[in-house]
């Protein structure tokens, strides 16, 4: 039988033929003549020969009937795949029913090898990766980062080429330099939105967004298995992650004093923000295209996607869905009416504008957020006359670079804000907790009170299992991300119940200034929390005093886990640590976790809240893995751990009588001014010489 | 003593390190420690022993002291080189001084070999290839073709990556060629797109690149810019391109291009090259349809300039055209008059440093190039390099270079059409008449002639850097045609043997609406065939001329440099003329593509008084058979009419048809060009 993490050895090196050497030690797959393409069917036992030979390692894989892949293969390999495009997402759909129907290891092996040289190398490795999360039999393996496979979407072409360079000049790896990933090297200082480099292109935050896709595919195939799609408050939480997005980005703006990002409101202005990704596909061979500056959306008609999308439908749908909002219920396929509650309405409305196959008409309601995307990446091409792939607003794990990301998901999450504010505003009582009094709140870092510092740090990164078609051996990019000092949390709770309670600690942070230097305003602040934590504690009769460590967030993931910068930091093999602390990629990257903030510091209102937790608790079995980024990703096969709200109790308006964040409080909250200060030296990795 | 054709390995691999293994002999460069750069000294030697055992050949390069390289360096090795940027020309220019005088070979070779990982890889390539075509001591060398060396600026980056995948995985010798599609920079939604096979001709891009090295505009050394009507030969050789371009148009049922007029309009057409320079590793930037040209403000190019500027010195060419003169730095008047006005203006247009007065003229058409292809990033905000438009071996892939030259070619009309027409008495050439003209391919029909598709293999590896050696193939479809010949009898009733010049020309019969051309159109469409010496014996003569001999074209073989193919013997002077000179429009091109059901074109002979235009200069291995756009390398163009003659200038009073124009030493016929829908294999 096929050990299970043979698998993985098919992420390595995606567009090179799958005969060729794997996994940096020799192996190759010894398979059947006939599932060889063509083109390679004479010369690969030569190339086996040379490239592995005596002694290395072989997995044989199993000659079986393949399952018809016409449809999946009819994406040709160097074209684009998007999963905002519905013809690729029908394509995934279909190969991922595939591999997870397959009934045992062995034969989604043969498959996935035959596949391999036959799909394309995108969509192969999003159909695995979603099956192998998602079949019984494939858990707790350690999926190999995005980047590793793909890092053409993540870096500078530029920098590829010097890889390149150094892998085949230099050929024993211990000997290789690092080559450096510049910073701001997507456009000059003339470019306002150029001061949000290192959020919009932080390789962490983009594979978060990449990864959060994965968990939460939009489509499969028709009469496939719907759980795939149908998680618990999926909709709900495609709201409240990018919510969380905009959140963060414009705390990121104001460190950068710059105002919050319009919404991009009117579908027939030009965009003024161009972008020059400067990136090359290294499956399409292709640059990604660039947008110019003051360009306009056209309708698009590109029969090779099978898309067709007019703005004027965009306009429709939107109108649609905000007429359901007013009217507090929406129409599904069979005329009934679905009321927009204050349970269920948000997570309907996510599903709806996503928009994913649970949203309840999309006849009516349409296709509002995939095709936004779908309009920005081809408006320089929207007719496919120059036969030009998609602008990285075409693809999850490159959309977020572009400024235009933000100004679409800030019209999105206009239209859910819509929704939450006819919602009625939490009563002081709801808020409360009886006989629970937050005292103080303070957090530390390297021994200073209410200080956060951030900086610029230097990391490196292996990326050789995806350079293809060279020398083998480690070659390493370094990258320049934001980083701060960690810090904790000091939050001392009363309890004056006299019995012992439970507490869900939820913990925010907004600007207290807007961007013109005045106080916010609560109504505007609310919608600039972003969640920093939220964990359960343990309140016996009397004064408690926790402190809780910022690296243990519930809504990041460590440096080491965003990266799977496997080789180095991993725990013992096959421990079972190993086995959590790689298992899932989806989480905000913890470097990310604070904002920038100012060098001459910039003031934030630290907000904690003990709710009771008696009302918050979901009641499941134990989650192993994977559980702790719960806040923007859910956790695997369980339901969303928290009764309430995403961003409760920020989600709604505030009720009348709180006009300030302190009118606000109850007794079970607190709040605390803190400052981050951002520290210009850059924390450098010793410069390598041979 | 270095042998000079060692320095031609300095053009292999133009992005590896010098020390690496080079040519088909695997060859290494002996390079002293001091001329390594500071990455690569640790490891050079490391590199050098792995290549040790298969190593057939060693060249010593001797350690002498290096001229200040400062300023080629200052270019950074990533950046996109462009001879239409003035700052990189100045540093272009700095570059060849420096080659051009180094005192021998050996010296050259040092300063290349520590050059070449130092400065910019095209600038290198480009200064070293100017300094071989001019130096004394470097004659006959035969540069390698560009595009081997740069198979990016010439080729889908999706087919790059193929190549790169068959050298990684397959072994030389079971290699396969990898296809460059037919149709992939647009669909036929795009009407330019029936275009592509002209614009983005391997060899056409190829020719233009060559003209420009074989023409540089500017350099210290004023000699190896002020050649013989350079000037003019600028306005001429663009002046065809534009004339082919069209035919090429009518032959696809387009209409003529249109010039660009109005800087301030936006440009309709837009066009995605999609192609990654693999120097600075970055894809040629498209250009959005509708885009518009922006005032450049870019501080690293040391380029500050408005479209004013450029309307103003539009505005002044035309000025001086209509006055006839030019105001020289003086401030004296410059007669531009029938002889030297079309070169003084071609160098004050282009502009060379030739030009007169480039204060007062400016710098319009390199700086139209420039303006297009910065349109997508005019101040330099998004980091961006220059599109296709800003080099010379790309510039012609791109719908807008003709729009762009059209507008050039009409300011030199303004001038030609002040001329005074010919007279017949200035035309005729008395006692010699052409009685009757034909021409027909191998066994074909007369008067018809046929294009169909071709593809052919070159050999791109030389240009594949940081990847196993051996030969990689690129296959590329192009226009093809049957071979021809012109037959043309002709009267000589001087009763003495003379000499004639054969001038052939060819225009569209019909313009883009259907109907008869009139001549002061057609003139502007003439397509120049051939040009030759016939002797004439007294009574009639039959001169028969094949196509493959055109003065115009060189032949395939040689726009490639196929060399290891079709050589002649080593050391025959053959060799060295086989050698010399990559300049010339390629044969595969001489004639347009014509129309399924066959274009009506008209076929133009007129045999002129030799003695009139000769030239008296020996001409043997000199690179000549591609005279008519290329000019004759350290020679006088070849010829002492004006360029284009007779049809460069309006036709004289009364004649508005071409059949009016013919004195009896001329004459016409009609000739179907028929386009047949296939692709036939080249055979090697």
């Amino acid at each position: 039988m096929v050990n299970k993490k043979d698998l993985l050895l098919l992420f390595d090196h995606p567009t090179e033929p799958v005969f060729m050497d794997k996994g940096g030690n020799g192996t190759v797959f010894e398979m059947p003549d006939s599932f060889l393409t063509e083109r390679y069917s004479r010369v690969s036992k030569n190339v086996q020969t040379r490239v592995s030979g005596e002694g290395k390692p072989k997995i044989f894989v199993k000659d079986i009937t393949i399952p018809d892949l016409s449809f999946p293969e009819s994406l040709k390999r160097n074209q684009s795949f998007s999963l905002f495009v519905k013809s690729h997402r029908q394509m995934a759909g279909y190969l991922i029913e595939v591999f997870t129907k397959l009934p045992s290891v062995d034969d989604l092996l043969s498959v996935a090898v035959y596949a391999r040289d036959r799909v394309h190398p995108v969509l192969f490795h999003y159909a695995l990766s979603v099956a192998l999360l998602h079949r019984p039999d494939t858990q707790g393996l350690d999926l190999p980062s995005f980047w590793q496979a793909f890092p053409g979407r993540f870096v500078d072409s530029a920098v590829m080429q010097e890889l390149r360079e150094e892998s085949f000049v230099v050929q024993s790896p211990g000997d290789r330099r690092p080559m450096v990933i510049p910073t701001k090297y997507t456009s000059s200082d003339l470019d306002p939105e150029q001061r949000m480099w290192y959020f919009r292109e932080d390789i962490g935050v983009n594979l978060h967004h990449w990864h959060w896709h994965l968990v939460y595919p939009t489509e499969t195939s028709p009469g496939a298995d719907r759980r795939i799609v149908e998680k618990d408050r999926r909709g709900e939480l495609f709201y409240y992650m990018h919510q969380q997005l905009i959140v963060r980005y414009n705390a990121e703006r104001l460190s950068n004093y710059m105002a919050s990002v319009q919404p991009l409101n009117n579908l027939d202005e030009t965009i003024a923000e161009g972008y020059f990704p400067k990136m090359d596909s290294l499956v399409a061979s292709r640059a990604y295209p660039p947008r110019s500056d003051n360009t306009r959306l056209s309708d698009v008609n590109r029969p090779t996607e099978r898309l067709r999308v007019g703005i004027d439908e965009m306009k429709r749908w939107r109108e649609r869905i905000y007429q359901a909002i007013h009217q507090r219920f929406v129409i599904d396929t069979n005329n009934k009416r679905i009321p927009l509650d204050e349970v269920n309405g948000i997570d309907i409305l996510g599903n709806m504008i996503e928009a994913n196959a649970l949203s309840p008409n999309q006849m009516l309601y349409g296709n509002f957020h995939n095709m936004g995307h779908v309009l920005i990446a081809f408006s320089h091409d929207p007719t496919n006359k120059h036969l030009e792939p998609a602008g990285v607003m075409g693809y999850v794990s490159t959309s977020m670079r572009d400024p235009v990301f933000y100004k679409w998901h800030a019209l999105i999450d206009d239209i859910f804000q819509e929704h939450k504010k006819i919602l009625p505003a939490y009563k002081a009582e709801d808020l409360s907790f009886r006989d629970i009094d937050v005292s103080s709140i303070q957090v530390e870092s390297r021994g200073q009170k209410n200080r956060l510092t951030t900086y610029f740090k230097e990391s490196d990164l292996d990326l050789s299992r995806g350079m293809d078609f060279q020398p083998r051996g480690n070659v390493y990019a370094r990258f320049t991300h934001l980083q701060h000092h960690p810090f904790q949390y000091n939050i001392v709770v009363n309890n004056f119940s006299g019995v012992q309670r439970y507490g869900y600690v939820r913990i925010f942070m907004a600007p207290k200034f807007d961007d013109t230097g005045l106080p916010m305003v609560f109504a505007n602040q609310r919608l600039m929390m972003m969640e920093l934590d939220k964990f359960v504690v343990m309140l016996p009769p009397g004064q408690n005093t926790f402190t809780r460590n910022s690296t243990d967030s519930s809504v990041t993931i460590p440096f080491e886990r965003t990266f799977r910068n496997l080789d180095s930091n991993r725990g013992a093999r096959n421990s079972p640590e190993e086995q959590e602390n790689y298992f899932c990629g989806c989480g905000w990257p913890n470097h990310m976790l604070v904002p920038m903030g100012r060098a001459e510091g910039m003031s934030f209102d630290l907000f904690v809240m003990v709710s009771n937790y008696e009302n918050d608790r979901v009641d499941q079995p134990r989650m192993d893995g994977c559980s702790d980024a719960a806040s923007y990703c859910g956790i695997r096969d369980r339901l969303y751990p928290d009764r309430k709200a995403m961003g409760y109790p920020f989600d709604r308006v505030p009720r009348a009588t709180a006009t300030t964040l302190n009118q606000f409080l109850t007794s079970n909250m607190q709040t605390v001014e803190i400052t981050i200060t951002h520290d210009s030296t850059i924390d450098r990795l010793p410069a390598l010489t041979n | 003593m270095a042998d000079k054709k060692n320095l031609l390995l300095l053009f292999d691999h133009p992005t590896e390190p010098v020390f690496m293994d080079k040519g088909k002999r695997v060859t290494v460069f002996d390079v002293p420690d001091s001329f390594l750069t500071d990455r690569y000294r640790p490891i050079s030697n490391e590199v050098q022993n792995r290549v040790g055992d298969t190593v057939e050949q060693r060249i010593p390069v001797r350690d002498i002291s290096i001229p200040d390289l400062r300023i080629p360096m200052s270019l950074g090795r990533d950046e996109q080189f462009s001879l239409f940027l003035p700052k990189h020309r100045r540093i272009a220019g700095r570059l060849i001084d420096i080659f051009m005088n180094m005192r021998s070979v050996d010296d050259l070779q040092s300063v290349a070999v520590y050059a070449r990982d130092r400065v910019n890889p095209v600038l290198f390539n480009y200064a070293l290839s100017v300094a071989l075509l001019h130096r004394p001591d470097t004659q006959g060398l035969d540069l390698p073709s560009f595009s081997q060396t740069f198979p990016d600026r010439f080729i889908d980056s999706q087919v790059i990556r193929k190549m790169r995948e068959e050298s990684f995985v397959v072994q030389p010798g079971s290699r396969m060629p990898i296809t460059i599609p037919r149709d992939y920079t647009a669909s036929d939604l795009d009407p330019e797109h029936r275009l592509w096979y002209f614009r983005e001709d391997l060899g056409v891009n190829l020719h233009h690149w060559h003209w420009h090295l074989v023409y540089p505009f500017e350099a210290s050394d004023r000699s190896i810019v002020n050649k013989d009507r350079r000037g003019e030969l600028f306005y001429y050789m663009h002046q065809q391109v534009i004339a082919r371009y069209n035919a090429e148009r009518f032959s696809n049922n387009l209409a003529r291009v249109l010039p660009f007029n109005n800087l301030r309009d936006p440009i309709a057409e837009g066009y995605f090259p999609k192609m990654d320079s693999l120097v600075a590793s970055r894809a040629w930037p498209p250009r959005f349809e509708g885009t518009k040209l922006s005032d450049l403000n870019r501080e690293a190019d040391q380029l500050n300039v408005e479209i004013g500027d450029l309307e103003r010195w539009r505005d002044r060419i035309y000025e001086a055209i209509h006055q006839g003169f030019v105001l020289d730095e003086q401030g004296n008047r410059v007669a531009l008059d029938e002889a030297t006005g079309i070169d003084t203006l071609g160098n004050m247009i282009e502009s060379s440093i030739l030009s007169p007065n480039r204060v007062l003229y400016g710098d319009l058409h390199n700086n139209g190039h420039t303006f297009i292809s910065y349109a997508h990033d005019p101040t330099s905000k998004h980091l961006e390099s220059f599109g296709v438009m800003g080099d010379v071996s790309t510039a012609m892939r791109d719908p807008v270079f003709y729009k762009w030259h059209s507008y050039i070619d009409r300011i030199f009309q303004e001038h030609k059409s002040r001329l005074p027409a010919y007279t017949d008495t200035q035309l005729n050439y008395t006692g010699v008449s052409i009685t009757g003209i034909q021409v027909a391919t191998n066994g074909g029909q007369p008067n018809m002639l046929t294009t169909f598709w071709q593809q052919s293999d070159v050999d791109m590896s030389r240009g594949f850097d940081f990847l196993p050696r051996g030969n990689v193939f690129a296959r590329f479809s192009h226009l093809q045609h049957l071979p021809f010949t012109y037959t043309i009898n002709v009267n000589n009733d001087s009763g003495v043997q003379r000499f004639g010049y054969v001038r052939i020309f060819m225009a569209p019969k019909n313009d883009e609406r259907g109907q008869p051309m009139l001549m002061r159109d057609q003139r502007g469409m003439m397509i120049e065939l051939d040009k030759f010496v016939a002797a004439l014996n007294p009574g009639p003569n039959t001169i028969r001329r094949r196509s493959t001999e055109s003065s115009v074209t060189i032949p395939f073989e040689r726009t490639f440099r196929n060399l290891d193919a079709n050589r002649p013997t080593a050391g025959s002077p053959e060799e060295l003329e086989f050698n010399f000179c990559g300049c010339g429009w390629p044969n595969h091109m001489l004639v347009p593509k014509g129309l399924p059901e066959g274009l009506p074109m008209v076929l133009f002979i007129m045999v002129s008084n030799y003695e009139n235009d000769r030239i008296d200069q020996q001409l043997v291995g000199r690179c000549s058979d591609a005279a008519s756009y290329c000019g004759v390398r350290d020679r006088l163009y070849p010829d002492r009419q004006s360029m284009g003659y007779p049809f460069d200038r309006l036709p004289r009073t009364g004649v508005d048809r071409l059949v009016n124009f013919l004195t009896p030493n001329m004459s016409i016929v009609d000739v179907n060009i028929r386009h047949e829908n296939r692709t036939v294999q080249r055979q090697n």
